[in-house]
Order: structure tokens, then sequence, then C-alpha cells
């Protein structure tokens, strides 16, 4: 068996571990990035099934039946709380919100997003145009915002 | 550096040739297509504010008042007003549509006797504000609405169609296109009515139900 010659061979050594680690770094990187850009897409795919849900069932509860887009701000506690119970049992944190055009909040629900940020995948936000059912006269625009996180 | 040196340098290059390929491969490679995510996202979007016109009422969004022009003639002592706060953006879009429906007789528009372009310029702009506040940011946006043709005669068919947009397509490309249909909501005799002061029509030829349609295509900013 040969042996390794202190000097030219162990240099070489080091450079071949170096190189190797310095390889694998970028390549955990890369795969983070990867994983990262991933995360996102789905949370915002999970976020967007979530507002299409909110928008066109749980939220669209009026006593004469579902109405599609219209938001009713009465009845929205109780079923937000039954349906937020349903997420968190498959490991998803909701907050909803919402606003009307000029910015009032008229309904929210769910912890405030300073007391989320520091769970494992930032969270997700999607916003939806909605009516909101305030009087039977009066139904303003406003946004729906549903953020998501695990 | 001895020979055997060299060997690990050299497999070495090698084996940082295969992980940069791969790490470029990783770098680029998405999970997803990213013009799918925000086609859904504008599918969405536009799914959304056709159905919040169909119950967000004018008189939020600053109010809706407009002078009758059918008569063409101002009567002093009548301010002739109306106030439409109280419909929705839905329904203001199909009053718009009957108060403007054109008669074709072997494929010419013949000019209505009722023309309230007043009324349809109005509509238009309000429209035009709502959308810009609501998808303007986002999107560029156009919004069709055009009622089925309704066959009078062989010849003769009632229709109506508008058009409001931000932009010129310039061949780009379009995120999505959401349509809705809706009855015409008001009395067939009162249509027949309408009609009748342009084309003369039979009851019987009147179809029973008269369609509109509401798209709303985007395209990415």
């Amino acid at each position: 068996m040969e042996q390794l010659s202190v000097g030219e061979d162990l240099f070489a050594t080091v450079i071949v571990v170096g190189l190797t680690a310095l390889l694998i770094a970028a390549l955990a990187h890369s795969y983070h990035a990867y994983a990262e850009r991933k995360s996102t897409y789905e949370s915002f795919d999970l976020a967007l099934d979530i507002a299409d849900q909110l928008r066109n069932d749980v939220l669209a509860k009026h006593e004469n039946g579902a109405s599609l887009g219209l938001i009713n701000q009465l009845t929205s506690e109780r079923e937000l709380q039954i349906y937020s119970k349903l997420l968190a049992r498959q490991g998803i944190g909701l907050r909803v919100e919402v606003r009307t055009l000029d910015g009032k909040l008229a309904l929210a629900h769910g912890p405030k997003p300073n007391v989320i940020s520091q769970y494992f995948s930032p969270p997700c936000s999607v916003s939806l145009p909605v009516a909101i059912a305030q009087t039977q006269a009066s139904k303003p625009f406003g946004w729906l915002i549903v953020t998501v996180w695990r | 550096m001895d020979k055997r040196g060299q060997a690990y340098v050299i497999d070495m290059l090698l084996f940082a040739l295969m992980v940069a390929l791969a790490c470029s491969l990783l770098i680029k490679a998405s999970p997803t297509e990213p013009n799918a995510i925000d086609d859904r996202y504008a599918a969405n979007l536009a799914q959304s504010t056709l159905l919040a016109f169909q119950h967000a009422t004018a008189g939020e969004l600053g109010g809706f008042k407009y002078t009758p022009d059918i008569l063409a003639v101002q009567i002093p002592w009548s301010s002739g007003e109306r106030d439409l706060h109280h419909k929705t953006l839905a329904q203001l879009l199909v009053e718009d549509m009957f108060c403007n429906l054109r008669v074709e007789v072997g494929g010419r528009n013949i000019a209505p006797l009722k023309p309230n372009q007043e009324f349809d310029r109005q509509v238009r702009k309000f429209l035009e504000t709502a959308l810009d506040e609501i998808v303007g940011g986002r999107f560029d946006y156009r919004l069709v609405a055009r009622t089925m043709p309704i066959d009078l005669s062989p010849a003769a068919r009632v229709h109506f169609e508008t058009s409001i947009e931000s932009f010129n397509d310039n061949g780009r490309r379009q995120a999505c296109s959401e349509t809705i249909r809706m009855c015409l909501p008001i009395p067939r005799w009162e249509l027949l009515l309408g009609i009748q002061d342009i084309y003369p029509v039979s009851n019987s030829r009147l179809e029973p139900r008269a369609l509109v349609e509401i798209t709303l295509s985007l395209w990415s900013k």
C-alpha cells in the first residue's frame, strides 16, 4: 500500500475536501431556494382554495340560502370558527379579514399577522373582491383578505 | 503534486461540473408553471368581480343618477332625474342594454327610436370607475356585455353589445376570461313593447327568455 506523502498529496486532499464542502453547500442552497419557491406556490394555491370556499360557501350563507360573493357579516363569525377548527386539524392556520374599499374593517377572524410571523412557513395572503351585506339596502364592495400558514 | 494528486483534482473538477449542473437545474426548475398560478388568481379575481357586480349597490360607489333623454324634450317643471342608487352594477348594465337594444334587419342596424345614449355613457363611465378601483391596479381588463340575439323574423333580430376596456390589446397573453349569464330581468310584455316601437313583432315570435352574457377578461400588466 502506497503511503500518503505529506505535502503534495495532503494539499490535493485539502482541495478535494474544501471543494466538496463548497459544492454540497451550493447544492443545499439551490435545493432550499427550490423548496421555498415550491412552498410559496403551494401556500398561494391553498390560500386561493380557501378564499374560494369562504366566498362561495362559508361566508355566503344567508337566511334565504347562499348568495355567492355576498358576505353575510352577521352569521359569519360562528361559521368561521367551525371552518378554522377544521383547518387547524390539518395544521393550517387562518386569518380572515373583510374590508370595505375605503379600508374599514368589516369582519376579522383569527390571530393577527405579527403573532403568526414566527411560524415555519411564511404566511401567504390572497385578496378577492366581494360585496358585503351590511343592511338590506346597503351592500358595498369590499375585499376578502385570506392569510394562511402552516 | 504527484499523479495521484492530479487524479484527485481532475475527479473533483468533474464532480464539481456535475454538481454545478444539478444546481442550475434546481435553480431553473419551477414547481409549477409561474403563468399557471397567475392565471388561476386572475380567474378567481374576475369571477369574484362579476359575482360582486351582481350584489354591490351603486349607492355605495357614490350613487348613480341620470336624466332620461328618451323624448329628447326637457320638461321644465319636472327634473325627470332617476336615482338608481339601489340598483346593483349588473342591474345597471342590464338596464342599459334594455334601453339601447338594437334592431338588425337584413344585416343592417336600424337606429332605435328611443336612443338613450346619455344613460349608456353614464353607465359605462360608472362601471369603468368601479373596474379601475377593483382590478385596474393589477390587471388590464375588458368587460363585454351582450344579449343573445332574439330572432324576430328570419331577417330581423334584436341584440345589444357594449364593451368597457382599459387598454388596446396588442397581442398580449390573456390571463383569463370569465363569463356569467343572467336573464334580462324585465317582464316579457315590457320587452315586447320596447321592441314594437322599433319593429312590428307579434307576441308569439318573441323568445320566452332573453339572456344576457357578461364577460370579464384580464391581462397581466
